[in-house]
């Protein structure tokens, strides 16, 4: 143990990182650091939450004028365009996560990491989780504002968090998937949406639910299916990582 | 692909030259010219529905492609974990017959779902729980139908072909239990030991079972020609390969 800590920290030298002071498996670490990378990265383009914000903002700017000017049921209709936006914003992030790699020519250089593959896709998916719930915490204030419709409750707050798990999860998968095709930036929606479908209706669902102020138990079956897809979304492609990747 | 440049054979598909083998193919093929009928007989005798009248036997279509479709995505998915695990091509040819197959009897599926569902519920289409979760399986398989068709690396094809054989099956246990998590919708339970089952009489029943032979009959005999299929094509590109080779050398 005392060793482990001692070669851990004189990698730490090496790499000239003493942030993280407890000790991680490698595994984890592999991860970690993957989350860490690019996290940084994009402090430092803000590249990807940029258009990410901007893009759900037209969105929704798209939304307010198709419609019709005074809605009279705005509860209808809110939950399903909030997820709509959601979504959309989403893809176009998780684009960036594969493609940037690839073009950086970085890709490369990640699979040469000494651990399971997987390490890279929960390195990732956390890193999409955070900028994807970022922008929908920042996205839905304003929303609010611009439909006269708050959609702004405490507990939406964990139908949010099942529904971006998923939509990380699954996007992640998928854009590593896409990344290798030739349409790859077109292919990613369509691959993606379908699969995702299920999550996005159980998640309008539930929020048209709980903004009626309808009874919890209403929701069960919605929120048992999004768990549902997080767990099995957190496995299995971990375990099919290694194939997508491959050269 | 090198073995196939390695014995190469030109001109006969294998059952033509030397002991002829029994080609379960063209079996089927004979034995589906009377079955046809029979199958057409059966239904044509069995009893009218007491509530939907005539119209109720466009069911002996209507189940068994949809069953047929269930068992080609799982194919699909079996496929694909065998490809997982081995990445061997014959996984992959197998993947390729699930997909197609599986799209083909989903659309036969829902198109006389649809027709029936005009005489029945008096619409061509209605969201009722399984037929939301059939269409979204519909769409998740043509999206990787698309996925098959922009990657041009053929390993790399199969790779994807798996990986999303594999994620997109989520989708076949929720059709299929679709009627039983949720019950409001319009689609009866069929199989099992459940008070709300629908009973089929005993014609019925008969009836059904013939026509899920007969289509399983067609089934069969799309997948071994979808195969052999896939096979030649192995064998065309193995040609063509040696072809080419020859000429760099000259």
């Amino acid at each position: 143990m005392d060793r482990a800590r001692t070669a851990k920290q004189d990698r730490e030298l090496e790499t000239g990182s003493t942030r993280a002071s407890f000790v991680l498996p490698a595994y984890l670490r592999v991860a970690w650091e993957v989350y860490r990378k690019d996290v940084r990265t994009e402090l430092r383009t803000k590249e990807i939450f940029s258009a990410m914000s901007i893009f759900s903002l037209l969105v929704v700017m798209v939304f307010v004028f198709a419609l019709p000017g005074k809605l009279k049921e705005a509860g209808d209709v809110a939950p399903g365009l909030l997820w709509i936006a959601f979504t959309f914003a989403g893809v176009l992030g998780l684009n960036r996560s594969f493609i940037n790699e690839k073009d950086r020519g970085s890709l490369e250089g990640l699979l040469l990491v000494p651990t399971d593959r997987s390490a890279i896709f929960y390195g990732k998916a956390l890193g999409n989780f955070t900028f994807i719930i970022i922008v929908e915490l920042l996205l839905a204030p304003i929303f609010s504002l611009l439909f006269n419709f708050s959609v702004l409750r405490l507990e939406l707050l964990p139908v949010l968090l099942l529904g971006t798990i998923g939509f990380a999860e699954i996007g992640t998968l998928f854009a590593a998937m896409a990344v290798n095709t030739r349409a790859r930036e077109v292919l990613l929606p369509v691959l993606f949406f379908p699969i995702m479908l299920p999550v996005i209706i159980a998640a309008s669902q539930s929020t048209a639910a709980i903004l009626a102020n309808r009874p919890f138990e209403e929701i069960n079956s919605a929120l048992g299916l999004m768990i549902f897809f997080d767990l099995i979304f957190l496995v299995v492609p971990a375990l099919l990582f290694e194939l997508v990747l491959e050269e | 692909m090198a073995t196939v440049t390695k014995r190469m054979d030109f001109g006969s598909s294998g059952n033509v030259t030397g002991k002829r083998k029994l080609d379960w193919a063209r079996v089927l093929l004979w034995t589906m010219l009377f079955s046809f009928p029979l199958t057409l007989l059966f239904i044509l005798l069995a009893p009218s529905d007491f509530e939907l009248k005539y119209s109720q036997r466009i069911f002996y279509f209507h189940l068994p492609s949809n069953i047929l479709c269930l068992l080609s995505f799982t194919i699909y998915f079996v496929g694909g974990l065998g490809y997982w695990r081995t990445r061997k091509r014959k996984w992959d040819i197998l993947m390729i017959t699930g997909l197609e197959l599986g799209v083909f009897f989903a659309l036969i599926g829902i198109v006389t779902g649809s027709i029936w569902a005009r005489y029945a519920w008096g619409t061509f289409w209605t969201w009722d729980p399984r037929l939301t979760t059939v269409t979204i399986m519909l769409v998740v398989y043509l999206a990787g139908w698309m996925l098959r068709s922009s990657v041009e690396d053929p390993n790399r094809k199969a790779a994807l072909t798996a990986v999303f054989g594999i994620v997109g099956f989520i989708n076949v246990p929720l059709v299929y239990f679709s009627t039983r998590f949720f019950p409001a919708g319009l689609h009866p339970v069929i199989f099992g030991a459940n008070d709300k089952a629908v009973a089929l009489e005993g014609f019925m029943t008969l009836t059904l079972v013939v026509s899920i032979i007969t289509f399983s009959q067609f089934f069969i005999y799309l997948m071994i020609q979808r195969i052999r299929l896939e096979n030649l094509r192995d064998k065309v590109a193995g040609v063509r390969m040696a072809l080419y080779e020859d000429e760099d050398l000259a």
